[in-house]
């Protein structure tokens, strides 16, 4: 088996050289994080899925390319940006249909049954889903700042590398996005008092 | 500090970044403006929820998917990007290696009538006599590869339209070679005399292909040799092949009933309107067909046959089968794609249960887990279920090529006993919408009931799942043209069962002989 805690530079070398299970390993140590990334970034389970294999695909294909300019994770979250960026030119509108499949899994989790509060969970749930549905109103650009400093927690100079910007542009998208997506939150939670319901996201995956 | 000002700058006063002298300008400015103030605090609630917001876990499958796509890409190295410029080029290129590895083709067929398996050989060998010559476009291209080799002339738009029609028609028969031989024989001889009966649905018989028949012969003979004869090697990355993406989802949900208490009572079935006390179902199902080929699949167990009753510690099994179809997008580059399925077992008490997927012709079953490799049988799970809930196996398949496909899903339970499915699917590229209305000419009038859903599964886009038992059973099936809603009210009323349907999936749904259930010490 291979070492653990390898360096993922040092399994990025041995992937270059036709190690399967070095690229393997990255992928295990990856996808979740691109997953995430993804799902923030698309808002339905379905095609982060798909963007994730992307991603990982494209970094397989290029990563003789990979010059260790920046690290793997850096390099990975930038294809992982762009995936989702083509994907979201794609098939337009972005469709903010939530937590399916969890769901059904969770349903049968018992860890979950044990769960004591269902009212508290509906509305974290609720408080969830208006996240999502706010970052949808968001353009674009907006959106993927958001996504890596808030949601990822990526530094302006991480963020930076990732969207191969100056860190001072990184900045003040940051906090034009952030208002962008506080007003989008002040329109939703408007509706949600409104009497009339909103729509749910009905797709059934 | 105007208000508008002081609204720009809440988000980095939010993040502390301001310096000292904005940052009290601000403060002071909020401690003395209501709207301001309500700003804040909206930005501040926001932003905490953004923080805050859980992103689900990836699906369980993905990593193998993942990993299985990477491997597949490697094995393809260098990725070749198919470009329809190229095609013309590529087919001169194919064609000229065809005639320079001619001879090549003759001694691999040589060596394939030599040694190949048995399995390999009860194949090659009922194409292999004259009557072939005669098949009409049947056989042909039952072989695409090498059909293709022989048509290197054709413009990519008749290759791409050719094999799809031409998959249909390989389906029945090279399935029907491969799983029993007699039966074969026997369907094979009554159709060839008139060969524009013969599957009539799909093939498009015409002088042109039949010429091609007669020119492919020999390849087509040494196909099955494809991966022994290294000669041949090449042709896999001959990207001819039809690209197509699809997904697919099955699922599949067996419950298992306890037993009941009390003996020589019937347990109380589960449909209210059910017959009870008559445990077969002969009739039964007659009088609801309509709502259940038309309806939406209800709450499970809604259409599901009383369970018979079995002998004291033994339970009843209930089958029902809901099971969704969706297909993906069309991407170019990828030959098929990885789809998922997921199996869902559902049991009141704990069992050890192994699934087995057999998958048919030209579909290929990746599982990084499977110890028994691509495309062989393979158990993909064998553990004890939790009571009460629900497991989840995630196939994942590649069809390489569009057509009917199907897949055998079997279940063996701890005491060696088994239930087998078979699932026909339509691996089409993009959308398939369903088409059950779509009339069919039927011209031929016996049909197993596989062969039949084969080409139901193709005309109308959908897929079933039937039980094994019934699978290769002989319908009859009148020569007019019919929708398939049609042909599916004739298989209800021969066989005695009924369909149930969820989106573009038709699953049979007959009293299953009961599990047996090991022992449980509760």
């Amino acid at each position: 088996m291979m070492d653990e805690r390898q360096s993922d530079e040092n399994l990025v070398l041995k992937a270059k050289r036709g190690d399967a299970d070095a690229f393997n390993l990255l992928v295990e140590r990856h996808y979740k994080r691109i997953y995430s990334l993804a799902f923030q970034m698309l808002g339905n389970a379905e095609d982060a899925a798909d963007a994730t294999q992307e991603t990982f695909v494209k970094a397989f294909e290029q990563l003789r390319h990979f010059r260790g300019d920046a690290s793997f994770s850096t390099w990975l979250h930038r294809i992982a940006i762009n995936t989702c960026k083509d994907m979201m030119r794609r098939n337009r509108p972005v469709q903010f249909s939530q937590l399916t499949p969890e769901d059904e899994h969770a349903e049968f989790d018992p860890a979950t049954l044990a769960e004591p509060n269902p009212d508290e969970i509906l509305a974290e749930r609720e408080r969830a889903e208006l996240v999502w549905l706010a970052l949808g109103k968001l353009p674009d650009e907006a959106r993927q700042i958001l996504v890596l400093c808030d949601m990822q927690g990526f530094s302006y100079a991480e963020v930076a590398a990732i969207l191969n910007l100056p860190e001072g542009t990184v900045k003040s998208r940051l906090h034009r996005a952030r208002n962008a997506f506080k007003e989008a939150w002040k329109s939703l939670t408007r509706e949600q008092i409104a009497p009339q319901k909103r729509p749910k996201g009905g797709d059934e995956k | 500090m105007t208000c508008k000002e002081v609204i720009e700058r809440l988000p980095e006063y939010w993040s502390g970044e301001l310096d000292e002298a904005t940052k009290n300008e601000l403060t002071a400015h909020l401690s003395g403006c209501l709207a301001c103030q309500q700003e804040w605090a909206l930005l501040q609630t926001a932003m905490t929820a953004l923080r805050n917001a859980k992103t689900p876990e990836p699906p369980p499958e993905l990593l193998v998917r993942i990993q299985a796509e990477v491997k597949a890409r490697q094995q393809r190295k260098p990725v070749f990007v198919w470009r329809w410029q190229w095609a013309t080029a590529a087919a001169v290129a194919t064609f000229v290696l065809l005639c320079l590895s001619l001879p090549l083709f003759q001694r691999a067929r040589e060596k394939v009538r030599v040694s190949t398996s048995p399995i390999v050989a009860e194949r090659a060998i009922p194409a292999l006599p004259p009557p072939a010559l005669e098949m009409p476009s049947t056989i042909a291209p039952s072989k695409p590869e090498i059909s293709r080799l022989g048509s290197t002339l054709p413009t990519p738009k008749e290759k791409l339209a050719k094999p799809r029609r031409q998959v249909l028609a390989e389906r029945p028969r090279s399935e029907r070679i491969s799983e029993a031989p007699e039966a074969s024989l026997k369907a094979i001889e009554p159709s060839e005399p008139s060969s524009s009966k013969d599957l009539p649905l799909l093939s498009i018989p015409s002088g042109e292909q039949q010429e091609k028949v007669g020119e492919n012969i020999a390849p087509e003979i040494s196909v099955p040799a494809e991966k022994t004869a290294p000669q041949i090697a090449q042709l896999p990355s001959e990207p001819r092949k039809v690209p197509f993406i699809a997904e697919l989802e099955l699922r599949e949900r067996v419950r298992v009933q306890k037993p009941e208490p009390k003996m020589g009572e019937l347990p109380p079935a589960p449909i209210p309107e059910s017959p009870t006390g008559a445990p077969s179902v002969a009739g039964a199902p007659m009088a609801r067909r309509s709502e259940g080929i038309e309806s939406q699949y209800p709450a499970m167990g809604r259409h599901a046959v009383p369970p018979m009753q079995m002998g004291g510690g033994q339970a009843q099994a209930l089958i029902a089968v809901p099971f969704s179809l969706r297909w993906k997008n069309y991407e170019p580059v990828v030959v098929g794609k990885v789809r998922l399925w997921e199996l869902s077992l559902v049991s009141d008490s704990p069992q050890v249960v192994t699934v087995t997927v057999q998958p048919g012709e030209r579909v290929e079953v990746l599982n990084a887990q499977t110890p028994l490799g691509e495309g062989k049988g393979l158990v993909l799970w064998r553990d004890k279920l939790p009571a009460l809930r629900e497991f989840a196996v995630p196939l994942l398949l590649r069809a390489t090529e569009p057509g009917a496909r199907r897949l055998k899903v079997t279940i063996e339970t701890a005491d060696g006993r088994t239930f087998s499915w078979w699932c026909v699917f339509a691996a089409v590229e993009r959308e398939g919408t369903v088409r059950i209305r779509k009339p069919i000419p039927f011209q031929v009038e016996q049909w197993t009931v596989l062969d039949l859903l084969s080409n139901l599964a193709w005309e109308s886009k959908s897929a079933f799942i039937v039980p094994e038992a019934i699978a290769n059973r002989v319908i009859t099936v009148p020569m007019r043209t019919m929708s398939a809603y049609e042909a599916l009210t004739l298989l209800e009323r021969q066989l005695g069962g009924k369909w149930l349907r969820l989106g573009n999936t038709f699953s049979w749904s007959t009293p299953v002989p009961a599990f047996a259930v090991p022992a449980i010490k509760q």
